[in-house]
């Protein structure tokens, strides 16, 4: 396939379509909202046929690393199982609402990814003394706006002393919300500005392959 | 001094840290949760609605955010019941339809609703966040025909006659991320919009309250803990709100017992250069 194909033609089509939502965004046209709301749905199917190529692409992936026995290659080939017992289970019947695939889904999926977020709370404990250290003035502010708004947030704070959430949420009102402010107008701007480059074509990330990846 | 120091080795941590989770599990303290403002603001939102009003519920809920985002949602929709309001349920994530179904609502006092007259479960929408809800928002009968549980069309759902597009609803509850729906029913509809977020996320969305995007959030485990209180049912919040207190006092114990050490370290090093 040719170069124009491949990265021309997305780009155009890409270029187009932002322009039409923006242009629809703004100007109040039945016309206009009638024909975005249809392109907003084709989204949604887009979406969902994404889902199926991860599929491909993630059994193809751990095929081609059991095949080569590349390192902790049973691991792959337990995801495949796994995963396959899952969407086998699931299409049975009344897809999503057989008893088989609802045991698996509430006894052992439910409970191994709550282990996997609670876990965190073991990273976070062993890091917070490591990563608050009072190395030189700003660190220490940084330490003393922790604590602060830690003992905010546990409702024990205000126990031990009820000057914590007084301070903390004060913290979190005053200098906070103006540092977030700031972080919220930046990123703002910026999309405005990688909105603006893919438009015009000079941002060409999101192509992928050969011809994209390449920004001007 | 060094040997007296235990987070050295982190399994010490890590036991105290169960221990410290567990004993008020087991033993609750009861201690108690002041009523932070976001919450009471989402209180508030949700107690003006008059009977009967529609909301639209969307959410990320998966078995892997269960412990931030459950609790805030249980308290949402048990208020929403108890208030005698029609709840539209959406889901952004695959298994939201299904852990909505199997986890969610048999925990609530529904206060006799019905289904498909009270409440509906309209399934798993592709494209999340931005273009799920966009399409929800806009166009929902053009991405979705039937309900999740009873495969019934739209136009049969006494609760769905009249829908077409967010217009129609009195309030969006959306779980998850706060800018998406901001962006995407706020901004287009103007409609009250309330979040539940992940706990860390809380303070970067204060400056969404503060211009009125957002008329109230409930932040993780502690704003459910709130929530709960102020709707008058114990649920995981409040169950788990001593648990809680107890990590965060134990992390600030931990960077204050980090830093007296580091400062012990940093002068003994001097003193031997010296």
């Amino acid at each position: 396939m040719s170069i124009f194909y491949k990265a021309q033609v997305p780009l155009y089509i890409a270029s187009f379509l932002a322009v039409f939502l923006i242009v629809e965004f703004f100007i109040d046209l039945p016309i206009l909202k009638s024909m975005s709301s249809e392109l907003q749905s084709w989204g949604v199917v887009v979406a969902a046929f994404a889902l199926g190529l991860g599929v491909i692409t993630v059994t193809r992936n751990n095929y081609g690393i059991i095949k080569r026995r590349e390192g902790n290659w049973p691991y792959f080939l337990w995801c495949l199982v796994v995963m396959f017992v899952m969407i086998g289970t699931g299409l049975i019947g009344d897809i999503g609402k057989h008893p088989s695939f609802l045991w698996l889904y509430n006894n052992a999926f439910t409970h191994l990814s709550s282990t996997m977020y609670s876990i965190l709370a073991f990273f976070i404990t062993t890091a917070a003394y490591r990563a608050f250290r009072a190395r030189n003035v700003d660190a220490a502010l940084v330490l003393i706006a922790g604590v602060f708004v830690i003992m905010t947030i546990a409702p024990i704070g205000a126990v031990i002393w009820l000057g914590f959430p007084t301070i903390g949420q004060w913290f979190l009102d005053i200098p906070n919300m103006a540092g977030m402010r700031g972080i919220i107008i930046g990123i703002g701007l910026g999309v405005l500005a990688l909105g603006v480059r893919t438009i015009l074509g000079y941002e060409r990330a999101h192509l992928g392959g050969p011809g994209g990846g390449q920004q001007a | 001094m060094s040997k007296y120091v235990i987070w050295k080795d982190h399994r010490w941590v890590y036991l105290l840290l169960i221990v410290v989770v567990s004993w008020p599990l087991l033993s609750p303290i009861g201690l108690p949760v002041p009523v932070t403002p976001s919450t009471k603001m989402a209180f508030d939102t949700v107690e003006k609605l008059p009977p009967g009003s529609l909301v639209a519920m969307s959410s990320i809920l998966s078995g892997g955010n269960w412990p931030d985002l459950g609790p805030p949602e249980v308290a949402f929709v048990q208020h929403l019941f108890k208030k005698k309001l029609k709840i539209v349920f959406i889901g952004e994530v695959d298994e939201t339809p299904t852990i909505t179904e199997t986890t969610l609502l048999p925990r609530i006092n529904k206060y006799g609703a019905q289904y498909g007259v009270d409440y509906v479960n309209l399934g798993y929408i592709a494209g999340a966040p931005d273009v799920a809800e966009a399409a929800f928002a806009t166009s929902l009968r053009k991405v979705i025909s039937v309900d999740y549980v009873t495969k019934k069309p739209l136009d049969d759902l006494p609760i769905m006659k009249g829908v077409n597009t967010l217009a129609d609803f009195k309030l969006a509850i959306h779980i998850g991320m706060a800018e998406d729906p901001v962006r995407q029913f706020y901004t287009p509809f103007k409609i009250p919009l309330l979040v539940g977020v992940y706990g860390m996320m809380g303070p970067h969305y204060i400056p969404y309250l503060d211009t009125g995007q957002l008329s109230g959030m409930i932040v993780g485990l502690r704003g459910a803990a709130e929530y709960e209180y102020l709707v008058g049912f114990v649920g995981e919040g409040l169950q788990g709100a001593d648990a809680l207190s107890m990590t965060h006092l134990l992390v600030a114990v931990f960077v204050v017992l980090g830093n007296v050490y580091y400062l012990y370290q940093t002068r003994d090093r001097t003193r031997k250069e010296k």
